[in-house]
């Protein structure tokens, strides 16, 4: 009896070792993953990595987490900035979040803030270039949505308002100006009249989008003009200008709202003067005709 | 964010191009469908001869003359900033800065197979066989047969349906 029971005290000694043994390997390892991180030897930083955060000796230190944030950001800094799916950034977020909800002190917090604000600005700037160089809007709002829901990971409390207007703004002046050129682009034209109507959301005010919008509507009503053949009988005449008329009076909404607020806007007085000369309103457009001589617009 | 923000304050341009002048020229050929000139005036050019000025509608005139034909007939497009009564057309549009003009225009026209078009209030009952009326926003025109008939061209009673009557 007494030979089993010095077996098994062994056996639990043993046990104990082992665990105490096998801790200290872990942190050994999570000393060693820092080390290759250092040594800008990343992928093998990554493998030490990779077993720390499984063990439950190493997994609720929020040191781990953050580590391993760090070594998946050298090797996502790599390959990876320019794309909008990837697997790294996504693991880069989800161990900051760990490390986050397992109370960092304040070096390794200040740590998680500087690379989440890093990796929110990598989306912002594919954003950017997915609207700019791609014309891939969908895309591009999508890498937008995300820079603000990891902005706000690292700075709780953002009022996007200003930055959505200037995102959704500057995606509207873009279609649109693809949609002027190109008036068979209606893909562009809808993508323009979405964003700004966004703006308008927002800020129903906003200058910019209101005269732009209104302009996209006016310009769209002349390439209907533009499109009507010289032999159209009566009838197609006519339907053309029902629709010259519709669109020409959305485009009179828009623009006279950035007039009643400002009478000397040279763009809102400009366009009002087409809108009425379109909308063969003889007495407004005489007005506007004068008002466009008072500010220096050229017209005709 | 600067980068979006200088696009976003570019404004789009408004486009010059004139409607109005272009359903005006379209209108033009679609008369040249409802009445018959005399024989004398479907030889040669078809003349379409506007008084007064509107640069976009000449334009928009010529273009329409380099793609259209009135039968067999080539258009012309002729303009001068007062009337000229030697200029033998088949169509005299008299534009709204030279409507004082219509009376003598109608008179020296008489019985000489010309459609004169006006757009003027009144000036159908001054002479014009068509005049161009705007009526909510929308460019329609006045028409009279007595009118038509004395500048001796053969009418088709199916404008009738499409202008709105004097007389």
């Amino acid at each position: 009896m007494s030979k089993w029971r010095t077996i098994i005290k062994t056996f639990m000694y043993s046990i104990l070792m082992l665990c105490y043994v096998n801790g200290f390997a872990q942190n050994d390892r999570l000393n060693r993953a820092q080390q290759l991180l250092q040594s800008k030897n990343a992928d093998l930083a990554k493998l030490a990595i990779d077993s720390v955060i499984v063990n439950p000796e190493t997994k609720g230190d929020f040191v781990s987490w953050t580590t391993r944030a760090y070594i998946y950001f050298e090797i996502y800094k790599r390959s990876d900035k320019l794309k909008l799916y990837s697997p790294l950034r996504d693991t880069i977020i989800s161990s900051l979040k760990i490390s986050n909800s397992l109370k960092p002190d304040e070096t390794f917090a200040t740590n998680n803030k500087k690379l989440i604000s890093n990796i929110s600005a990598g989306y912002f700037n594919l954003s950017k270039v997915l609207l700019m160089d791609s014309l891939n809007y969908k895309n591009s709002l999508m890498a937008y949505n995300k820079f603000k829901e990891n902005f706000i990971l690292a700075e709780p409390g953002t009022n996007f308002n200003a930055r959505d207007i200037e995102y959704y703004l500057a995606a509207g002046s873009l279609y649109s100006d693809i949609f002027n050129k190109d008036n068979k682009n209606t893909s562009a034209q809808e993508i323009a009249k979405l964003t700004l109507m966004k703006v308008l959301d927002i800020q129903p005010e906003n200058p910019s989008a209101n005269i732009n919008l209104g302009i996209m509507y006016y310009n769209q009503a002349v390439n209907l003009g533009k499109g009507l053949d010289y032999g159209a009988d009566f009838s197609q005449i006519d339907v053309v200008q029902e629709n010259i008329i519709k669109l020409a009076k959305q485009a009179e909404q828009f623009i006279i709202k950035v007039y009643k607020v400002d009478n000397k806007n040279v763009k809102a007085v400009e366009a009002l003067h087409s809108i009425y000369k379109m909308l063969n309103d003889k007495a407004k457009e005489e007005e506007f005709k004068k008002k466009c001589k008072e500010l220096n617009i050229k017209i005709d | 964010m600067l980068f979006f923000c200088v696009i976003s304050l570019r404004f789009q341009q408004p486009s010059n191009y004139d409607t109005n002048s272009k359903f005006k020229a379209v209108f033009l050929y679609n008369f040249t469908r409802y009445f018959e000139w005399s024989d004398k005036k479907k030889v040669g050019n078809f003349v379409i001869y506007i008084v007064g000025k509107n640069e976009n509608l000449i334009s928009e005139l010529k273009t329409l003359a380099s793609k259209k034909k009135v039968g067999n007939q080539d258009i012309e497009i002729k303009n001068s900033y007062s009337f000229d009564a030697s200029i033998n057309a088949n169509i005299v549009y008299l534009l709204s800065d030279i409507s004082k003009s219509l009376a003598d225009v109608t008179s020296k026209n008489k019985a000489k197979s010309t459609l004169v078009v006006a757009e003027s209030p009144n000036a159908c009952k001054a002479g014009s066989s068509i005049n161009f009326v705007v009526i909510e926003n929308k460019l329609k025109f006045e028409y009279s047969k007595n009118n038509a008939v004395k500048a001796g061209l053969k009418t088709n009673d199916d404008i009738k349906a499409l202008a709105i009557n004097i007389e």
